[in-house]
């Protein structure tokens, strides 16, 4: 099985970059972007498995986000990253993501949902 | 005044207030979320790391000088914000009281920033020269003027800038709020916006022009020592 690629999304540097620290040493090739207008770039020039997007992300949001990557990609799953309250119950879920996790985010879950999603795709 | 219509205002002001207060309680909510979040992440690097060691990878005194880098900023981070909601908190406590006008103008638009922000745009704020004391309800005052930043930042596009200025002016205080016209929108009066401005007898003036709207709010009660 070839090293799975994922692109986080949330303006939050510190806390992406940390992320993608952990996910490397689990084996998951991880990079970063600070927001939705740079991911949709970056899609455009490089395919990623697997997208975790922040919900409140500066300029175009997370929804906007989603939006125009599932139009783009809609092989990609995309997982989102939710504050707490941003999303009251599974229900809200905006159509179209794979998942969500809240804030602070547990990184074996994190791992299990990009598996997941992997071999649901 | 009818008996009736006091209550009425009275309820009005309630509502409004609770409203305000909730939309910065869950604002800087998420901002202490995210403080925590970094420094669990970096709690599990720091788990991640010692786990290696114990297979024979090495970890660096640089590694570890980064760890407690990052999480010192980030607990200075979560102390600024709870002070900030702490004097948040403090300005209800009485309905009129003694305050520092530029303080209280720059401690409400730093509240307000992740709005602005999550919007990409620049809120930007210019003080008085000296300190400016003035006594009356800081409180609604921040309500008004969250009320007209908010009602901007709706209105507000990516790289728009948001300029707040504080002066003093006919022996009050004086803060103008002004952003780039779009179109040709009539600026708006948001919601019990003009309720607030009475409760503190002061006076609201809102124009426009092709390239901008402005706001500008003149409560009395500066304090002379």
């Amino acid at each position: 099985m070839s090293e799975l690629k994922v692109l986080l999304v949330d303006d939050e540097e510190e806390l992406v970059s940390t992320l993608v620290e952990r996910l490397e040493y689990r084996q998951i090739k991880a990079e970063f972007l600070l927001n939705g207008a740079a991911a949709i770039q970056r899609m455009r020039e490089e395919k990623f498995d697997v997208v975790l997007l922040d919900l409140k992300l500066p300029g175009i949001s997370g929804i906007e986000t989603m939006r125009v990557l599932k139009k783009e990609h809609p092989e990609v799953p995309i997982i989102l990253i939710t504050g707490h309250g941003s999303l009251a119950n599974e229900e809200d879920m905006p159509k179209g993501a794979f998942d969500y996790l809240p804030k602070p985010i547990d990184l074996e879950i994190l791992v299990q949902k990009i598996r997941e999603a992997v071999a649901v795709k | 005044m009818t008996a009736d219509k006091s209550d009425e205002r009275e309820q009005k002001l309630r509502e409004s207030s609770l409203a305000f207060f909730g939309a910065i309680t869950a604002s800087v909510s998420h901002e202490l979320n995210n403080v925590i979040s970094i420094i669990d992440q970096t709690a599990g690097l720091l788990g991640d790391l010692l786990a290696g060691v114990k297979y024979g990878r090495p970890l660096s005194e640089e590694q570890l000088e980064r760890i407690a880098e990052k999480v010192k900023n980030q607990t200075g981070r979560g102390v600024r914000f709870i002070k900030r909601l702490n004097t948040f908190a403090h300005s209800a406590d009485e309905p009129v009281r003694e305050f520092e006008f530029n303080q209280l103008v720059e401690n409400l638009t730093a509240l307000t920033d992740r709005l602005a922000v999550l919007k990409g745009v620049s809120l930007q704020v210019r003080y008085t020269d000296q300190p400016l004391k003035l006594v009356n309800s800081p409180f609604l005052f921040q309500q008004a003027l969250f009320l007209i930043i908010k009602n901007l930042l709706a209105r507000s596009e990516k790289n728009d800038t948001i300029t707040v200025s504080v002066s003093v002016q006919d022996n009050g205080g004086k803060v103008e709020i002004v952003a780039p016209a779009k179109d040709s929108a009539e600026p708006e009066y948001p919601e019990n916006l003009e309720l607030l401005i009475e409760s503190l007898e002061g006076s609201l003036k809102v124009g426009s022009d092709p390239e901008k709207i402005c706001y500008e709010i003149l409560i009395p009660g500066i304090k002379y020592q």
